[in-house]
């Protein structure tokens, strides 16, 4: 692992969305890694059902960001989660629900890692699924699914609220 | 018109019609930040053609500092947007 090593728990209650960046690039080296870390996430019958695709071109970026009213801001990169709809067996609709939680673990190890080194990130899904495959020359059976947004942090944001933990677990049973 | 003030017109429309499909499915409150990023974008233009007068860009920067701020709550939000409307019916009438 490159970076410095930290607390997974504390990386977990630090990370932002972060919705504004420094005007600097990041390396394909260091975009490499966060596809390293996400094709580690589980996935249902280990099926792995993603492509990512990495945009770092400038002109690329205004175009993405014009089919994609979610991203308020000029990133450094957007990094396109695709789930695959060809070569595995589940009937589709449980194929959608696997594809999408795979992706979402996929993406959660992507802003945590992301965030460890230093790197903001926000996950975008406000943006035009069809229009993205076309710009980007995708075949059918790949859908454009979750953006990721990232660069380096040019905002602090404070932590927002969040659920008590006596409000959402229990033990056993559905009861207090 | 400079070409580059026609890219960004184009970048508008492809927005704008992104966000006009996005919203059929979206929360209620999208609906008013989309609009304020197209009229971050049409001032962006205006200042492209070197016609924005300090006003309308003192107007694009509050906007700019304020939107993720209001961006989740509505009535930080409403109020936002009471105070821009005023600012811009301003700057529109001092045009005459």
């Amino acid at each position: 692992m490159k970076g410095s090593i930290v607390n997974i728990y504390s990386t977990i209650l630090t990370r932002r969305s972060i919705r504004l960046y420094k005007n600097k690039k990041i390396s394909r080296s260091t975009l490499d890694e966060l596809i390293e870390v996400g094709r580690w996430a589980p996935s249902g019958n280990n099926s792995q059902p993603w492509f990512f695709i990495i945009i770092d071109d400038s002109k690329m970026i205004k175009k993405l960001k014009s089919i994609s009213p979610g991203i308020l801001c000029v990133p450094a990169f957007i990094l396109i989660i695709c789930s695959s709809y060809k070569g595995y067996n589940f009937n589709l609709a449980q194929r959608e629900v696997l594809n999408l939680m795979a992706i979402s673990m996929a993406a959660q190890n992507i802003i945590l890692y992301a965030h460890s080194i230093g790197i903001g990130t926000c996950l975008i899904r406000s943006f035009h699924q069809k229009a993205i495959r076309k710009l980007l020359g995708c075949p059918e059976w790949i859908q454009p699914e979750l953006l990721i947004i990232g660069g380096y942090p040019d905002q602090t944001v404070s932590a927002p609220s969040r659920k008590k933990l006596d409000e959402i677990r229990y033990f056993n049973k559905w009861e207090n | 018109m400079k070409p580059q003030t026609f890219i960004k017109i184009a970048h508008l429309v492809c927005y704008m019609s992104s966000a006009a499909r996005g919203l059929l499915d979206e929360p209620l409150l999208y609906g008013p930040m989309r609009l304020i990023e197209s009229i971050i974008s049409l001032i962006e233009i205006i200042e492209e053609e070197g016609i924005a007068d300090s006003e309308l860009l003192r107007i694009k920067k509050v906007i700019n500092q304020e939107k993720y701020g209001v961006r989740n709550n509505l009535i930080q939000l409403r109020n936002f947007l009471e105070i821009l409307v005023i600012d811009i019916s301003e700057w529109l009438d001092n045009l005459y």
